[in-house]
């Protein structure tokens, strides 16, 4: 079929108050330029031709998004999701199902109030490759996500869901409190606040704020206090510091994870969470590239785990609040095995045979961490006291940290799955089933040679997290071994 | 899986390589000196670049031939095997199945040659792509032909 001629039928439309939602879209984004355009034409002599600017581009937008979205219409072939759009010209996407990833629904406060959802379909392969139909009613979205899943096994099983049948796990609101405790999401509920806060500087003048806390400590810094005055204010400030990231951090998770569940339905993994703007993403258990189980000091100190999962096709470009990124945001450890055999059954866990990593994995880690040091000499024109104090500190920890990375860290192996874990304070193990990976690589570095180590590099079909699958510092024989036997359960891989 | 041998590429690689590190780096010489002219006499400018030269010469030259050592490839029924690198270095492989496209890409230098770099591309997350510098145009299309073929022959 040639790419521009349509299929028969005239196809569907979108929900009739999609302008709204379009406008809506196109609005918030001009929130910079309009904010640009009023500053720019501040002064009385221009404030005419700002407010006019401002005028026509808000007409354009209007007539654009009513146009935009009542000329939109979208087929679904037996082979592709076919999308028409444009005013004046007209442009004919096609999207294979073979290529598509993930279909989400999105519904923030706005969509839920007037009973729509934005659909949006992921797709794999080459940038820009997701379609959004901006919006469609909930049976049409229903509708949409049943007849891409009988082509594809993917979407969610709107009754399932509803049944609140094959739940996995749900949270409640004092698992998501251990949640914040734990992993600190501190930073993006700040920059969050920043954005806000600079919308509304009238009210809550932050940038006078920090000038003001600057002008105290410049005052400060002319008088010398001494060494020891210097570690209180500096102890003084990480904790205040940490105590108001972990609040925003609870906040952050009790607003974005509101009501956490994660269900299997058909070979089917989907979570749904948040309170005012409703996230739910949906993966075939086949499409499962890694689970990534985060095990760090705050973690054990509430016994609790947190699983996060590799999905193929996911990027790079993800937040930590996207759909199926996190499994489990918080879970009992006695939960995990449960819970990583049902995002990837052949995985059992209690059979994985650990191996140690080289001998020499301990001094190396060290050795990475300890060329940082010196940098603390930076310091010196403050006080010598502070850096010798910092430097024995650091040395110590350092050294904890390499030994304690080297007993723990290892890989395991067996007919269907390869794994890896390591870390000491912030420990995780990844799990990546063979018949899933892409392709091998085993990379020595001059130190290596020098130590008769190799690393094995895995590529997988996810961006997602934990970064690149790599396990460092093995013995040289091992990692041929290794590499070998990937090769061979590889090669048995049938498409 | 049977055994396998290894290949080296065309033994004219180097020289190519040799020449695509002059075309990017041969304004670094003479930038050179132009900067040091403004400090020390011209003569002592032209010495400097000249210098600088004669060592950027000698560093391409040495790691072209070492890159051209460390290369090498082995075709096998279940895929491709490349051996690569010079400080770090690489032993990949790449199973028949999971090779998505394969390119041929004759560049304007590299034509001039009679050279070609073949790339294989997998569904892989990350964008980098397996790939052979230095093949013979004429071996770099029989070998993406022998890749595409699903039997392995």
């Amino acid at each position: 079929m040639s790419d521009n001629v349509l299929p028969p039928g005239s196809g569907q439309r979108l929900h009739w108050a999609s302008p709204l939602y379009e406008l809506v879209f196109h609005l918030t984004n001009m929130i910079p330029t309009i904010l640009g355009l009023s500053l720019a034409t501040a002064s009385d002599t221009y404030a005419m031709w700002g407010i006019a600017g401002i005028i026509v581009m808000g007409v354009a937008t209007i007539v654009y998004s009513l146009f935009a979205s009542r000329r939109l219409r979208y087929w679904m072939t037996d082979e592709d999701l076919v999308i028409r759009s444009g005013i004046i010209g007209r442009t004919v996407r096609r999207i294979p199902w073979a290529r598509v990833e993930n279909v989400q629904q999105k519904r923030n406060l706005l969509h839920r109030l007037t009973g729509v959802a934005e659909v949006v379909v992921e797709a794999g392969g080459g940038m820009n490759a997701e379609a959004k139909l901006r919006v469609l009613g909930l049976d049409a979205a229903a509708e949409f996500e049943q007849a891409v899943r009988a082509r594809k096994k993917i979407g969610v099983d709107e009754r399932a869901v509803a049944d609140g049948a094959d739940v996995l796990l749900a949270l409640n609101s004092k698992e998501l409190i251990r949640a914040g405790l734990i992993s600190n999401q501190g930073w993006l509920a700040v920059g969050a606040l920043f954005a806000l806060a600079y919308q509304f500087d009238d009210y809550f003048p932050l940038g006078d704020w920090v000038r003001d806390a600057g002008k105290a400590t410049v005052d400060a810094v002319g008088i010398d206090h001494g060494a020891v005055f210097w570690m209180a204010l500096i102890i003084a400030l990480v904790l205040v510091g940490f105590a108001l990231m972990r609040a925003l951090s609870i906040t952050w998770w009790l607003v974005q994870f509101h009501g956490f569940s994660l269900h299997l339905v058909d070979e089917k993994l989907s979570t749904e969470h948040g309170l005012f703007t409703k996230r739910r993403g949906a993966a075939h258990r086949q499409r499962v590239q890694r689970l990534l189980v985060l095990d760090g000091w705050l973690y054990r100190l509430f016994r609790r785990q947190a699983i996060q999962v590799g999905v193929a096709g996911q990027r790079e470009a993800l937040n930590e609040t996207d759909s199926l990124r996190w499994l489990a945001p918080v879970v009992r450890p006695e939960r995990r095995s449960e819970l990583l055999h049902a995002a990837l059954p052949i995985l059992d866990e209690r059979t994985l045979d650990w191996q140690p990593l080289h001998r020499s994995a301990g001094w190396r880690v060290w050795l990475s961490h300890a060329l940082l040091v010196p940098l603390l000499l930076l310091l010196m024109g403050v006080s010598a006291t502070l850096v010798a104090v910092l430097v024995v500190t650091a040395l110590v920890l350092i050294t904890l940290d390499a030994f304690a990375y080297a007993r723990f860290a290892g890989y395991a192996i067996d007919d269907a799955i390869i794994a890896f874990r390591e870390g000491f304070l912030d420990r995780q193990t990844w799990f990546v089933p063979i018949d899933r990976i892409e392709w091998v690589s085993l990379v020595t570095s001059p130190m290596d040679r020098a130590n008769g180590t190799a690393s094995v590099l895995i590529e997988l079909r996810t961006r997602g997290p934990g970064g690149r699958a790599r396990i460092p510092l093995l013995a040289l024989a091992e990692a041929q071994a290794l590499v070998v036997r990937l090769r061979q359960q590889l090669s048995t891989v049938r498409d | 899986m049977t055994e396998i041998s290894w290949q080296r590429v065309d033994p004219g690689a180097p020289k190519l390589w040799r020449e695509s590190a002059w075309y990017g780096l041969f304004w670094l010489p003479i930038a050179a000196g132009l900067v040091s002219s403004a400090f020390v006499s011209w003569w002592a400018a032209v010495f400097v670049g000249a210098a600088l030269a004669v060592l950027l010469h000698l560093l391409i030259s040495h790691f072209s031939t070492r890159r051209f050592e460390r290369l090498s490839f082995a075709l096998a029924d279940d895929g491709l095997l490349i051996r690569k690198g010079v400080m770090w270095r690489s032993e990949r492989y790449v199973p028949r199945i999971r090779i998505q496209h394969v390119d041929v890409v004759e560049g304007p230098v590299a034509r001039r040659h009679g050279l070609s770099v073949l790339s294989l591309h997998t569904a892989g997350a990350h964008l980098e792509s397996a790939d052979i510098s230095g093949l013979r145009s004429a071996d770099a299309y029989a070998l993406r032909d022998r890749l595409l073929r699903r039997d392995g022959a």
